[in-house]
């Protein structure tokens, strides 16, 4: 039996009814033959004319794997093309989708902004991306979920490293990806230039900007950070100078050069980071500037009375020569005359600091006489309630009178057992003002009583779990949020705290550094805290960089082992990085042609023609 | 590759074959288009024999299946029924018998709408433009003979159909 024997079998009037009822259908055969024509030329000639620059700048970002299904439907039929011939492996694809999730959630936020800026001016091309954005986040939503509940619980669970090393490797291979869009002729050198100048410059920008954070995320040293964003920064400059001079688009006569964009934004990359560094952001106080600050302080102004004593023990201890302090002895001489003329009461903790630092004059003792404190306190027995009043009320009355070997032991046995609560608050500027009066009575030799209880108080302030970046002293036991266990359960190192951690410094010096007492973390609050914006720093970084300066001066702190040199590498890790991202930019760029390719497949060129 | 050929053979079971799947006249086009031009861009993956019928109709019917659900998923919607669309009015210029011819034809329209995918899809491929069995069985993956007898089997149907439905508007 034939086939159109076969055929004719159904070609009745019903046969041709059917046919009636499909005639929609029908197509007319040279129009159809013409429209698949069209499609293919329009394929090819999407590989050889640039595709829409918006198009360009959305794919240079994020490769096939992320947008270009949308834009294939809208009519962009190269991106598709383009990942079919490329012929994506699944394990980069794999590897690179955090990192396309994090691009993705940016370019989400910037779409949609772009959106709302331009939409009225530009319609077709914020249509264009709201169909690309929404399509991804249809068609990748489930793998987004679940890569970004991975994402979470590695940033929450994992060391740092770990995330480090995962977000790395995934963007090394979006990179790649890229790259390989790259040499396919998807985009030319000065479009992914252009992405990866802007990619490091404003990665550089916000890690400049945020290097606080930065440093306590990655536990790295500031200059390192700094070193790392100044390659970025340079990187970028290189990158976009590539991409601007090495191509073979030809110059205008008129108007702004293209990329010239990209350099100038590299350029003022390198001159915000450099200047965040050294002008414009925070700077920390070395010895010596704490040295000149405290010798132009002017009290009660920029610095208090306590912040200049701790200051100038700090640094005697630390073995500083302070030789001159006439001007803060001035400042605080005219502060007292001042007040006294005035007929004003001066805070009896300013003046117990002033005399402490040895610029009271005899008058000035006369001054703050308290008799009701001498016949109670000194020739009778009530105990020190107000430590650091009495301390300082003793010391006026040890210069005014000769205190008799029965009041000084007296006094000193009561000061002692006002330590008598290791919670209490202020604890440990308790047991700095115990060891004050004792050595005025002249019972050095009871400060050794003492050590136990300081020990302790040393512990029980320490705000710090085991392996928190920084840690410092807190004013007392309940200033700090505990869990069960006792351990301090969220870091929280306040510059508040600042005078417990000079209280802290002396028993430190004093009495040696409890087990438990991370010297290296206290380094580290200590130095974010004498970091200052501005031309001079305050009493309270000044103070900070002496306490820092006596740390370091403490045999414990020099009996710490130096970093290994796996530790120095790790340090430098930063940097490392910096500098394996500008050498992607700089590959993918250099590798990327200079004019879009034509179409890579070849054959007949007018495949549909009748 | 020649791919006017292909066209030729091709076009009218491809179109009908998104037609019985449910898909708008202007869409089946589209879809028949882009399977035309996904088969000349990766011809080079074709291992067979350009001249042998049915490779070449496994070949085209793969890149369609994928295009269909593709198509699908992204429309994330049941098939349309073939009533949806525009029907041509050749009868225009006859008013009285364009209503009773109207009637028929609706009926006929909503029998085919109603039949079984395959039985549907047979027909659409068949009478689009009377293509011949050979290149339906080739792009169905299923011998001549089996078309034959689907085709005779969706026409049985379709006039049952079309009783009932005649009964039904009794």
């Amino acid at each position: 039996m034939s086939e159109r024997h076969e055929t004719n079998e159904f070609d009745d009037d019903f046969g041709r009814e059917i046919a009636a009822v499909l005639e929609p259908y029908k197509p007319d055969a040279e129009q159809f033959a013409r429209e698949v024509q069209q499609q293919l030329e329009a394929t090819e000639t999407a590989r050889v004319i640039p595709l829409p620059a918006f198009v360009r700048r959305v794919a240079a970002i994020l490769p096939p794997i992320v947008v270009p299904l949308a834009l294939t439907r809208a009519g962009v039929a190269a991106t598709a093309v383009a990942s079919k011939k490329l012929g994506w492996k699944v394990l980069p694809t794999a590897i690179a989708l955090p990192a396309a999730v994090l691009a993705m959630l940016f370019v989400t936020f910037f779409v949609t902004v772009r959106r709302a800026v331009v939409a009225n001016a530009h319609a077709e091309q914020a249509h264009l991306a709201q169909h690309a954005v929404s399509a991804w986040w249809r068609e990748r939503w489930r793998s987004t979920l679940v890569v970004g509940a991975l994402i979470a619980f590695v940033a929450f669970e994992a060391p740092i490293e770990a995330v480090m090393i995962v977000l790395g490797v995934s963007m090394l291979c979006l990179v790649g990806i890229v790259g390989a869009l790259a040499r396919n002729g998807f985009a030319t050198r000065r479009e992914i230039g252009g992405r990866c100048t802007y990619a490091l410059g404003f990665i550089a920008l916000m890690g400049s900007q945020f290097s606080d954070v930065a440093a306590q995320v990655a536990d790295v040293e500031r200059d390192s950070i700094f070193a790392g964003m100044l390659v970025l920064a340079s990187g970028a400059l290189i990158v976009a100078a590539l991409s601007m001079f090495r191509t073979d688009a030809p110059r205008r006569r008129r108007g702004v050069q293209p990329g010239i964009g990209g350099v100038w934004f590299a350029l003022f990359t390198l001159v915000f980071v450099c200047g965040e560094r050294y002008w414009l952001g925070q700077r920390e106080v070395t010895t010596e500037v704490a040295v000149q600050a405290l010798e132009r302080a002017t009290p009660r102004w920029d610095f208090d009375a306590d912040e200049i004593e701790g200051a100038v023990i700090h640094l005697r201890a630390a073995g500083v020569a302070l030789s001159d302090l006439d001007a803060v002895a001035e400042s605080f001489r005219a502060y007292l005359d001042a007040e006294f003329a005035a007929g004003r009461e001066v805070s009896p903790y300013d003046a117990a600091a002033i005399e402490r630092l040895g610029f009271f004059r005899e008058s000035d003792y006369e001054a703050f006489r308290d008799d009701t404190f001498a016949k109670f306190t000194i020739h009778g027995d009530m105990g020190l309630h107000f430590l650091q009043q009495a301390a300082f009320r003793i010391a006026i009355h040890d210069r005014l009178e000769s205190l008799t070997e029965q009041q000084r032991s007296s006094l000193a046995q009561r000061a002692v057992e006002q330590l008598d609560d290791l919670h209490a608050h202020d604890v440990l500027k308790n047991v700095v003002t115990v060891i004050q009066i004792l050595e005025r009575v002249g019972h050095e030799d009871r400060v050794e009583t003492v050590r136990d209880f300081a020990r302790d108080a040393l512990l029980a302030t320490w705000a710090a779990a085991p392996g928190d970046w920084a840690g410092c002293f807190a004013p007392g036991y309940a200033s700090i949020d505990r869990d069960e266990d006792g351990v301090p359960d969220e870091p929280s190192h306040t510059f508040v705290w600042l005078p417990a951690n000079d209280m802290a410094m002396r028993l430190l010096a004093r009495f040696g550094v409890p087990d438990g007492i991370d010297l290296e973390a206290l380094d580290r609050y200590l130095t974010e805290q004498s970091r200052h914006y501005g031309r001079t720093p305050d009493g309270r970084h000044v103070l900070a960089a002496a306490i820092r300066s006596h740390l370091h001066a403490t045999p414990e702190w020099q009996a710490l082992p130096s970093p290994s040199a796996w530790q120095k590498l790790v340090d430098m890790r930063l940097l490392f990085g910096a500098g394996l991202m500008v050498l992607f930019c700089v590959v993918v760029t250099s590798r990327a042609p200079r004019q879009l390719a034509a179409a890579r497949w070849s054959g007949s060129s007018n495949p549909a023609a009748p | 590759m020649d791919l006017e050929p292909l066209l030729d053979r091709f076009r009218g079971p491809l179109i009908g074959f998104f037609a019985g799947q449910g898909n708008a006249p202007r869409d089946a086009q589209e879809l028949a288009q882009d399977v035309f031009v996904e088969a000349y861009l990766s011809r080079e993956r074709f291992g067979g024999d350009w001249s042998e019928m049915r490779a070449v109709g496994a070949w085209l019917r793969g890149i369609a299946g994928n295009l269909l659900h593709t198509e699908r998923r992204r429309r994330g919607r049941s098939p349309r029924p073939i009533d949806d669309v525009e029907p041509v009015d050749p009868d225009a210029d006859d008013p009285a018998g364009a209503v009773e011819r109207d009637e028929a034809r609706e009926r006929l329209r909503a029998a085919i709408d109603g039949l079984r995918g395959p039985w549907r899809t047979v027909l659409c491929m068949h009478y689009l433009e009377g293509s011949g069995l050979a290149e339906i069985g080739a792009l169905l993956g299923i011998s001549t003979r089996a078309v034959e007898g689907r085709l005779r089997r969706a026409r049985q149907e379709l006039k049952s159909a079309i009783e009932r439905l005649e009964e039904a508007q009794r």
